[in-house]
């Protein structure tokens, strides 16, 4: 229940982030927005790492595994710069179905093969919530005509 | 137009995969790293990704001028989705994550509008788009019991 709570949460601060990297993308455009982004996550990042885990270096084994998990920075800069590029022509809106549902396509699908079966559950609640987007869509269209 | 339309939803159908391919990889390394280190592992790869970008394409002169303090917090207010993402991840899977973050995401959105916060076009919240809103809680809900 509470990591339900924490991940409403992380939506919020998505939604927050998106606006104001969208305004940061104008301003100084596209490249250098997002590498403004990562160097403010890595300022911030750093120092509440060393205040909490101090200097110590955790003892890793070095394997695919691992070279796999550190993509996730070079992924996400490739995201964000999607991100920023198709906002601005599609509509938050739209953007946030069509994303979505790559989103949780996708997540199905790992957990799948995580879990050795796929939850109905996710499916039939995603359809719903993808339901409820598309109706938000329609309504936003009919009024701007 | 139309063409351009084809593109854009199948490019934010790409980085829907990406993110969630992204929000897998970066649970791992969570639970390899620990939550802080990679946190900072995670934003020190992106830095470089981003960097090496910006050298290639002969853009880093005045990187950091004239940039409002306040648009810069897009990044750091990142760090918190990336930590919740990494907790959340790791306990609950990645469909549910991203499902319930997207709700988030729609709440939010819906408040920045309907005060025309952080300057977006103000748009009152109406009872019409009640369904809708009913429809996302109740497939949040159908997900957490039902998984």
């Amino acid at each position: 229940m509470i990591y339900s709570l924490l991940a409403l949460l992380s939506g919020g601060s998505i939604a927050t982030s998106i606006l104001l990297n969208a305004r940061l993308g104008a301003v100084k455009g596209l490249k250098k927005g997002v590498f403004i982004n990562y160097l403010m996550g890595f300022a911030v990042s750093l120092p509440v790492a060393l205040l909490i885990n101090g200097t110590a270096i955790p003892n890793i084994e070095i394997n695919w595994i691992f070279i796999l998990a550190l993509t996730g920075g070079a992924i996400g800069f490739m995201a964000v710069m999607m991100n920023s590029y198709i906002t601005p022509r599609i509509g938050i809106l739209y953007i946030t179905i069509l994303l979505f549902i790559g989103q949780l396509g996708t997540g199905v699908v790992i957990d799948g093969i995580r879990d050795g079966n796929f939850s109905i559950g996710k499916i039939v609640g995603g359809v719903l919530i993808v339901a409820g987007l598309v109706y938000l869509l329609r309504l936003d269209r009919a009024k701007s005509k | 137009m139309k063409n351009d339309f084809i593109k854009n939803s199948g490019l934010s159908l790409l980085a829907g995969i990406m993110i969630a391919i992204m929000v897998t990889v970066n649970g791992m390394l969570s639970s390899i790293m620990g939550t802080w280190v990679s946190l900072v592992v995670i934003h020190l790869v992106g830095l470089l990704t981003s960097g090496l970008f910006l050298i290639i394409k002969k853009s880093t002169r005045n990187i950091l001028k004239g940039v409002p303090f306040a648009y810069m917090m897009g990044g750091a207010i990142g760090v918190i989705t990336i930590l919740l993402n990494n907790l959340c991840v790791n306990n609950i899977g990645v469909a549910m994550t991203l499902g319930l973050a997207l709700v988030g995401q729609i709440i939010t959105s819906a408040i920045v509008e309907h005060f025309g916060v952080l300057g977006m076009e103000k748009k009152k919240v109406s009872m019409k788009k009640a369904p809708a809103y009913l429809l996302m809680i109740a497939g949040s809900i159908i997900m957490i019991v039902w998984s």
